[in-house]
């Protein structure tokens, strides 16, 4: 049961992609000449690029790049559809673990790659952008990167909530049923409740 | 919390092969929802509780809420939302809540409520999902938008209209068109545009507009701006105009020597209620000064602007062929062009017309699956009714007449879609080059421009900035 499409028909769709990437430590002096390299942007620990319009959007090839550079967290929205990528080192073990809750609806769920030496996670989903403003106050963009900086750590110690939260909303009609994790972490809960309340 | 939720008397709802469709005649909005989506929100068409937290629904209900397809039932104004108790009043098609005594709560809503889809189609098969028919690959019921040339007659002689003059036959009478928007009400049809010629030429447009919007039509208007003064503005505004649009090609054109003329109009209308956008047809010559032109509307309070790409004559004839050919986008100008519009579209709020889709090829399909962008929707979203009744898909494939709405009604027409098989089967479109394009589906290609250059309907779109095969019209 959903909502397939919502257009607003009189206004014109003022719409843009915005991309933010957060490092939860300093850049070494490497990552930072290869950012700026890169980018050509000052390399803070927040970088956000805004793309107008319906035609433009990120670089091809900058977010893996940048989630090898250092930034742990990135965070986009587009069209009403938020976007996170976790990047965590590469841990075959925990991989395999994750890849039992790997699903997809509409380009919303959660995937895994292996990008060099890291793996990058994927977490989907559409949220209007007033509900994110409820969920997550004044700088939504901030606040998932809050709620994923608490997921990366739970996943790291083997807590894999968050991905059964992915499955649990967006996954299902597969043979075998993931197996499911319970009590859920208070930030599974929370990414839950924002999803089920979009 | 209120004990009782209605659907927003401003709401027009009816189904379609995917589930439904919900309009919000107020706020412009329009959803499309699967099958137990659309009949959960047919069940608050009578009050009722809204459904408990494990409820399936439940999750639907902040967006409805939030967008005001949902209401209290008492009679109080929502802050920040539509004044409900001015809602049941405006249901489209006459049908008020309180008179909808025959829907269950929570269920299927009655077989009345639903047989105001035309054409006598079974709720039951309305309901049913066609296998693998998303949205953007069905036909729909009724149009969303019906384009009206309301007349050809026209104060200017701009040299890339698409209405072919001097125009064959009478023009549409009042109480035909009045017959015409019965019709339309009762199919569920959501806007009217209402273009030309130069619509303010004609007379009873008013009339025409106002009984649009007490039937539930939203009306809009395109005009070229140079019969607008504070009293025309004031009779749209009682009309229940939503917006107008003015054709435009910026302050220092002076081809059509009527710059100043529309530059009053724009100052007239942003005083009024009414939503303002100006259209713009970006040709080569105007591409270079567009950036120019882009600049001076904030100044002139304009915050709206839609980009048209010139498009073929719509009846081909040696003057309009020439046009064409010496105003046609090519594939760097179409590039240039979106890179200014990249530029300029924190600053205003741009649209592009149905044939520049094509400059949305980088983004996820999903996403515009979820935006309801439709490029090239011709014959299955919206259609255009000619002064003399004709019936075809779009203003520029005006020799595909379906028919004409003298003859026959308006719902059998566009049932049948006579001569419009290629624009409706999936299977069909878009071919050649737009082949392969991840978004294919959802820009449809700019079909006349595919037909003009291939003498094909399916082919691909050789000017596209995203088709970049060699033959665009190999099917």
């Amino acid at each position: 049961m959903r909502i397939l499409s919502l257009r607003h028909g009189f206004e014109a769709d003022h719409s843009s992609s915005t991309y933010e990437f957060f490092a939860l430590d300093k850049l070494t002096p490497e990552q930072r000449t290869a950012v700026q390299d890169l980018t050509g942007e000052s390399p803070r620990r927040h970088l956000s690029f805004q793309y107008m319009g319906d035609w433009s959007n990120l670089p091809s090839g900058w977010k893996n790049q940048l989630l090898t550079l250092g930034y742990d967290i990135m965070v986009s929205e587009s069209y009403d559809w938020w976007a996170v990528y976790l990047s965590l080192p590469h841990d075959p073990g925990l991989l395999e673990r994750l890849a039992q809750y790997e699903c997809e609806s509409d380009a919303n769920g959660f995937s895994s790659d292996v990008v060099g030496e890291r793996m990058v996670l994927y977490f989907g989903m559409q949220l209007d952008y007033s509900a994110a403003y409820d969920a997550f106050g004044e700088n939504p963009f901030r606040g998932l990167a809050n709620l994923f900086e608490q997921v990366q750590d739970e996943l790291l110690a083997g807590d894999l909530s968050a991905a059964w939260a992915m499955y649990e909303t967006y996954g299902g009609g597969e043979e075998t049923e993931p197996e499911p994790v319970e009590p859920l972490s208070g930030s599974a809960q929370t990414l839950l409740d924002v999803m089920e309340n979009y | 919390m209120a004990d009782a939720w209605q659907l927003a008397g401003a709401v027009n709802l009816r189904p379609e092969a995917f589930g439904g469709m919900a309009f919000h005649c107020e706020r412009g909005i329009t959803l499309e929802l699967d099958a137990e989506a659309y009949r959960f929100l047919c069940s608050y068409l009578e009050p009722h509780p809204l459904p408990p937290p494990d409820h399936p629904a439940a999750r639907l209900v902040p967006q409805l809420v939030r967008l005001d397809f949902l209401c209290p039932n008492a009679p109080s104004p929502r802050p920040g939302g539509v004044p409900c108790e001015s809602a049941p009043g405006l249901r489209p098609g006459g049908v008020p809540c309180e008179s909808a005594p025959g829907l269950r709560p929570g269920g299927v809503p009655c077989e009345s409520a639903l047989s105001l889809r035309p054409g006598g189609v079974p709720c039951e098969s309305a309901l049913s999902p066609r296998p693998g028919g998303a949205p953007c690959e069905q036909t729909l019921s009724a149009p969303e938008t019906v384009h009206l040339a309301i007349t050809a007659r026209c104060n200017l002689s701009c040299p890339g209209c698409y209405v072919p003059r001097p125009h064959a036959g009478p023009e549409l009478t009042v109480p035909e068109l009045r017959g015409l928007i019965d019709q339309w009400a009762h199919m569920r049809v959501f806007q009217l545009a209402v273009g030309g010629g130069e619509p303010l030429l004609y007379e009873g447009l008013f009339d025409v507009l106002a009984y649009a919007r007490q039937q539930g039509l939203v009306p809009n208007l395109t005009t070229n701006g140079t019969l607008l003064d504070t009293d025309v503005v004031r009779q749209l505004e009682r009309a229940g105009v939503a917006r107008v649009n003015l054709s435009w090609s910026g302050p220092d054109d002076a081809h059509q020597g009527h710059s100043q003329a529309v530059t009053r109009a724009l100052q007239t209308l942003l005083a009024s209620t009414l939503h303002v956008g100006v259209n713009l047809l970006v040709t080569p010559a105007l591409l270079p000064r567009l950036p120019r032109v882009l600049a001076r509307l904030p100044a002139l309070g304009v915050r709206r602007a839609t980009v048209l790409r010139p498009k073929p004559p719509a009846i081909p004839s040696a003057a309009g062929i020439a046009w064409y050919d010496a105003n046609r986008l090519r594939r760097a100008d179409l590039l240039r062009l979106q890179a200014i519009l990249n530029g300029w579209q924190g600053t205003l709020e741009l649209e592009v017309d149905s044939a520049l889709v094509g400059l949305m090829g980088d983004v996820n399909p999903a996403r515009l699956r979820w935006r309801a962008v439709y490029g090239c929707a011709a014959g299955r979203r919206t259609c255009t009714v000619w002064p003399d009744g004709r019936l075809t898909p779009c203003s520029f494939l005006a020799d595909l007449s379906a028919g004409n709405v003298r003859q026959v009604p308006f719902a059998a027409l566009w049932g049948r879609g006579e001569n419009w098989n290629v624009l409706r089967d999936p299977a069909s479109r878009p071919q050649g080059g737009c082949t392969g394009c991840a978004i294919a589906l959802q820009c449809g290609g700019a079909r006349c421009v595919a037909r003009y250059e291939c003498g094909d309907l399916s082919a691909g779109d050789a000017e596209c900035p995203h088709c970049w095969e060699e033959t665009p019209c190999a099917s």
